[in-house]
């Protein structure tokens, strides 16, 4: 951990505007102090691969518990139990970039990422979809009215390439529909022709909301 | 943040990556877009799209960069020429191609 954390710090160090690192509890987590002096403390961790519950419960033990749990590399995934287990003690879960915007927040455990609550918020409000729930930090098993629960990966892309679907695939598993994030942009056709080739869609938002009605 | 993180120096910094793939990287266009490449303060990523020769090219761009190398994390999308053509991408993104020869940047949009 004490080489991820000089790495975190080395990082905000170089940016005068970054929350900056005031200290280290026992247990090793950063304390981090935002510009409007709000603290909160710093969890970081260094798997590689999929982010499980066993990787983040001890974490949680100690007197001192940290409101944001981050991973380097940031590329890694998620875990749905990992991401419960985080959400059900309070904290937030991300990646090093996230420790800024938590710090904004001015309550990191209550830190979400603005797209997935945007997404989840809409599905679950969606009236054929009875339930949301994580399989990973991106994809949802979205559970219906009417019709089979489905699986939705939703990628941060402002323009879907054919590339994203195949590295979604790689990374993620089986999807139903992959559904871009922003609401601008385009899906390319190439995108679309990978998608249907490996039995999904891929979706705008807009598309997404209709999707599940069917 | 873009205060402080140059435009310049990302630029820099993303030749250099280009330079360490090797032939990888041959016959690609690398375009900044977003914040960064507007010199926007705050930034929080740095938008970088790929168009490649080939899906398989592409493929092999996605596992041989680590976003997390530069001074920001790095916001990848990859495409076929063909696909960004087909979708008028550097010019809807306003992007600036960046040299991967020794030449300066230019506006695509």
């Amino acid at each position: 951990m004490a080489n991820l954390n000089e790495w975190v710090a080395d990082k905000l160090a170089q940016n005068p505007h970054e929350p900056k690192i005031v200290g280290y509890t026992p247990e090793q987590y950063l304390i981090v102090e935002a510009k409007s002096g709000y603290k909160f403390l710093v969890a970081v961790i260094g798997v590689k691969g999929i982010i499980q519950a066993a990787h983040v419960q001890s974490l949680f033990v100690g007197v001192n518990k940290p409101q944001l749990v981050i991973n380097v590399p940031s590329e890694t995934l998620w875990s749905g139990a990992a991401i419960h287990l985080i959400h059900a003690e309070g904290a937030a879960f991300g990646k090093m970039g996230d420790i800024s915007r938590a710090a904004d927040t001015g309550n990191a455990g209550a830190f979400r990422s603005k797209s997935m609550s945007y997404f989840i918020n809409a599905m679950e409000q969606h009236g054929n979809v009875t339930s949301v729930s994580y399989l990973f930090e991106s994809v949802f098993r979205v559970t219906r009215r009417i019709g089979t629960d489905l699986t939705v990966a939703v990628i941060d892309a402002y323009n879907m390439s054919a590339e994203d679907i195949r590295n979604t695939r790689a990374l993620m598993g089986y999807f139903d529909a992959v559904v871009k994030s922003t609401s601008y942009g385009s899906i390319t056709p190439q995108a679309e022709a990978a998608a249907e080739s490996m039995g999904a869609k891929a979706l705008t938002f807009k598309g997404l909301m209709q999707w599940l009605a069917k | 943040m873009a205060g402080k993180i140059k435009r310049s120096n990302v630029i820099a910094d993303l030749r250099e990556l280009a330079v360490s793939l090797g032939p990888k990287v041959s016959g690609t266009e690398w375009h900044l877009f977003g914040s960064v490449n507007r010199d926007d303060p705050g930034s929080s990523d740095i938008d970088l799209m790929i168009f490649c020769q080939s899906d398989t090219q592409a493929d092999m761009l996605r596992q041989a960069i680590d976003c997390d190398s530069l001074q920001l994390p790095l916001h990848l999308s990859l495409f076929t020429f063909e696909e960004a053509a087909a979708i008028n991408l550097a010019s809807v993104q306003e992007s600036t191609v960046i040299p991967l020869s020794n030449t300066s940047d230019r506006s695509s949009g």
